[in-house]
């Protein structure tokens, strides 16, 4: 007889992770290690979502202690052949969940789409061990709906476009449906973007009845509308003249359609939904969120690690220093918009000789728009004033500067900018993502803090200019703007407050009944709990779970 | 506002729709009074019942065929009602078209509903909408630029950029970065050609012409525009060396030479040309140029004159010419 196998530990929180840690570097990765890391008495899982395997992918970050499992999911995975053929089902149970799958294709409003997404997922459930993706493939009741999809919605298309069109717009989801057992059990389901981290996540959520909750750094269902409508790879009639009213193709439509609803879905589900500032609230709103989940909790970072460089700072400007350094810390590539930042250069270079520019960040990401800006220094002949200094370490790099700068064409929540307040340097920012709230604040006591820098129309020397020049000539308003971007930093920006409100979180959504609006089957395995497992919805049930704080 | 031209037959008309209500309601009713009146009272009043209707709608043909089938009808009160039905339709907001059926969703994004392109309208420019507050009808505009050709879509791509609204400036970024790329990494490939040996004039003439076309397409700035016809003109001289007979090489010199102000360079390859036998009309609008640039009015005056004697005045000199060349006015 086999020994049964191991049941897997009980986390705190699973988080699902789309194409970011610990695969992948930046923002969100960051954000992710110094959840995990800042947060040891939780025990997390995490659920990896990729696009293609590939054995040769390197790990970015050490997994700390506190995290039990990794699994791993690929959305284009192929499938085996086994996969690929179809089976029978009875007949009862086959019309029952084509009918469904029929209503929610076919449904004419949204909240139709929706009641028949979870019936058809609560009926698929049911045939699981019988149905292969090859009964998609295959199936005659499946080929009648996308046909009558197909004459309903886009008749004057292809029909071998919008054919491979919906193959391919399933495939993915399909892996990650496959993949829903691999969810390493948790109390709560943390998503930490919409689009198929947000799917995997309120399906696990719904399955399991446990509490989920969603947060988004970007907006993902906006950055793939942007991405669909440019794609090539989408079949587009041409076009001849300009229609406001035409808008995408038909076929592009389908996949912006696709992942508008899988974002609805994970908003519908999630108890809460958390992002990082004002502009992205709205944003979540215009596309199905309830304003009434979302809350605000912006990235954090450790005020105190910028001490000695803040207190270093506000001597140097107690009186006003002879030589005057401007810093521009970030990727050298043309999103960041350095060409803007040399042209303001050499205008504040020409009424202020005494300023130099340092500009520190990688600019092995793009050689040529490097090569470029390296020209345009010598253009521009400021060759002395601008020093690139390549990829540094923020402390090194920033108590040299007086002044930070940031040029950006788009931008979430910069962690760069929220340094540079906790050195009590002042910022000129474009008018990008959360910049406006970082410098002038958010809320009342916020903005009663002061103004922590000033801001500029995007791509503009001019308005960068003449900002950075109104600062570093006014020793005074330099200090000021210091004093409320740290005083900032450390009433709203701190990472404590931020760890502290997803413990919150964790703890709230742990500790409370799930909003479940219909049962669904249990999860397939009864994890036995690393540590105790949380008790029945219906149950009282403690308010803080053990292995919670 | 009141339209007093109607007043006279509004009065008229109720004075007569009394009349002939006084007549329906008289012991023994005649019916041709009764009708007679209220179809004069009708006539009278239509201009101004027509003042009942929008704007828009007043000089429709259907409402005068409403109004006259109003007044046509033979009951004094079924009229007006008829009327007042015919107006309610008209204001009425049609069904979203028919087309607004979509796989997996039940509106289209990033369009402009069609109900707001009134035929009867002047056609919405892009710039008049992009200048617009609605960020839907922003959007739907730069989604509308992709057929638009770069040379004239990069601009307002441009300007896009700096929107107030947070998507709009997603869209023109990723068609912008989208020209870009596609521009860009010709040169990169074309470059990266170039340093296999042998260098010959089928790779170094592509490579100049699509530095030339990142100026001509307006993507170089200030700066950039300098290294970029620099690296053009550098490529034109070796392809020059190469095949010293080949006349588009010199066509592209000029135009980058006129461009950077390289002044003597530009004439030195337009007197080639001339001496290979090319027309006046393809070589003196350049001449007019240089002339412009130097600032040579009397040479400008003559190089037009010299245009305008041959018939040959290109269009986008037909300003400067009449101005060089017409007696002033006054």
């Amino acid at each position: 007889m086999k020994p049964a196998p191991k049941p897997e530990p009980v986390a705190d929180v699973t988080l699902f992770l789309e194409g970011t840690y610990p695969y992948v570097l930046g923002g969100v990765s960051s954000w992710v290690d110094q959840i995990i890391k800042g947060l040891p008495e939780l025990k997390f899982s995490l659920f990896y979502i990729g696009a293609k395997h590939d054995p040769n992918a390197k790990r970015h970050y050490k997994l700390p202690d506190n995290v039990l499992t990794l699994k791993e999911v690929y959305l284009h995975q192929e499938l085996s052949r086994r996969e690929q053929k179809r089976r029978r089902i009875p007949a009862e149970l086959r019309l029952a969940l084509y009918d469904l799958l029929g209503r929610f294709y076919l449904a004419k409003t949204e909240a139709e789409r929706m009641a028949s997404f979870w019936a058809a997922l609560d009926a698929l459930q049911e045939v699981e061990t019988r149905f292969r993706f090859g009964n998609l493939l295959r199936d005659r009741e499946v080929w009648d709906i996308l046909v009558e999809a197909y004459e309903e919605f886009c008749p004057d298309e292809s029909f071998i476009d919008y054919f491979w069109t919906v193959r391919f717009l399933h495939l993915p989801l399909w892996n990650l449906w496959k993949a829903r057992d691999l969810v390493p059990p948790a109390r709560v389901y943390h998503s930490v973007s919409a689009g198929y981290a947000g799917f995997i996540g309120a399906v696990t959520a719904r399955r399991r009845h446990a509490p989920y909750f969603i947060t988004e750094h970007g907006i993902y269902t906006k950055e793939r509308i942007a991405e669909i409508s440019q794609a090539d790879w989408i079949y587009e009639p041409d076009r001849f003249h300009i229609n406001f009213s035409e808008g995408l193709g038909k076929l592009k439509q389908m996949w912006i359609n696709l992942f508008m609803f899988l974002g609805q879905v994970a908003y519908d589900q999630s108890a809460k939904i958390i992002t990082l500032y004002s502009g992205n609230a709205a944003t979540e709103v215009e596309f199905g969120a309830d304003p009434k989940k979302i809350s605000i909790i912006p990235n954090g970072i450790e005020p105190t690690r910028f001490n000695a460089i803040y207190d270093q700072h506000m001597a140097r400007w107690q009186t006003n220093p002879e030589k005057k350094y401007v810093g521009f810390i970030g990727r050298v590539v043309p999103i960041k918009d350095v060409k803007t930042l040399l042209r303001a250069a050499r205008v504040v270079c020409e009424r202020m000789p005494e300023v130099e520019f340092l500009i520190a960040g990688p600019y092995a990401e793009d050689p040529i728009y490097f090569d470029e800006c390296q020209k345009i220094v010598k253009l521009l002949h400021i060759e002395e004033k601008v020093h690139f200094l390549g990829m540094s370490k923020i402390m090194d790099v920033l108590p040299r500067m007086d002044v930070l700068v940031l040029t950006s064409i788009s931008e979430g929540l910069p962690l760069v900018v929220l340094e540079g307040m906790a050195a009590g340097k002042p910022n000129v920012c474009s008018d990008v993502g959360a910049c406006r709230e970082l410098l002038f604040g958010r809320t009342p006591p916020d903005k009663a803090l002061g103004r922590a820098g000033r801001l500029t129309k995007i791509m503009s020397p001019a308005e960068t200019a003449h900002a950075l020049i109104a600062i570093l000539s006014n020793p005074e308003t330099c200090v000021k703007m210091g004093v409320a971007g740290r005083k900032r930093a450390e009433q709203f920006y701190s990472m404590t407050t931020m760890l502290g409100d997803y413990r919150d979180l964790y703890n709230e959504l742990a500790g409370k009944p799930t909003a479940c609006p219909k049962p669904a089957p249990p999860a397939p395995a009864t994890p036995v709990a690393a540590t105790p497992a949380p008790a029945p919805a219906n149950a009282p049930s403690p308010r803080r779970p053990k292995g919670l704080p | 506002m009141l339209n007093l031209a109607a007043v006279p037959g509004a009065v008229l008309g109720a004075v007569l729709e009394t009349l002939s209500v006084r007549a329906l309601l008289a012991a023994e009713p005649s019916a041709g009074a009764v009708l007679g009146w209220h179809l004069l009272a009708l006539i009278c009043a239509v201009p101004a019942l027509r003042l009942a209707f929008p704007e828009t709608y007043r000089q429709l043909s259907w409402t005068f065929g409403a109004l006259v089938v109003g007044a046509a009808l033979p009951l004094p009160l079924v009229g007006p009602l008829f009327l007042a039905c015919y107006r309610l339709l008209l204001l009425l907001e049609p069904a979203q078209n028919v087309d607004t059926k979509y796989v997996l969703g039940t509106t289209q994004y990033l369009t402009l509903p069609r109900y707001d392109l009134d035929p009867d309208m002047a056609p919405r420019s892009v710039t008049e909408i992009l200048n617009g507050k609605d960020n839907v009808a922003r959007r739907a505009a730069i989604l509308a630029l992709r057929v638009v050709e770069p040379k004239k879509s990069l601009p307002l791509l441009q300007k896009a950029i700096q929107d107030s609204d947070e998507q709009v400036r997603l869209l023109a970024q990723t068609q912008f970065n989208q020209i870009i790329a596609g521009l860009e990494g010709r040169v990169k490939v074309l470059e990266a050609g170039l340093a296999v040996p042998p260098r010959h004039l089928n790779k170094l003439l592509p490579l100049a012409e699509q530095y030339h076309e990142l100026v001509y397409l307006g993507l170089a700035t200030d700066e950039t525009q300098t290294i970029y016809l620099g690296r053009a003109l550098e490529l034109l001289e070796e392809a020059i060396q190469l095949a010293p007979e080949h006349t588009p090489t010199r066509f592209l010199l000029v135009k980058c030479a006129l461009k950077s102000r390289r002044i003597d360079q530009a004439r030195a390859a337009i007197e080639f040309l001339r001496k290979k036998g090319w027309q006046p009309e393809v070589l003196v609008p350049w001449e007019a140029e240089i002339a412009f640039l130097e600032r040579d009015w009397p040479k400008l005056s003559t190089t037009l004159q010299q245009l305008e004697l041959t018939g040959t005045t290109p269009g986008v000199l037909r300003g400067a010419t009449d101005f060089w060349l017409l007696p002033a006015k006054g």
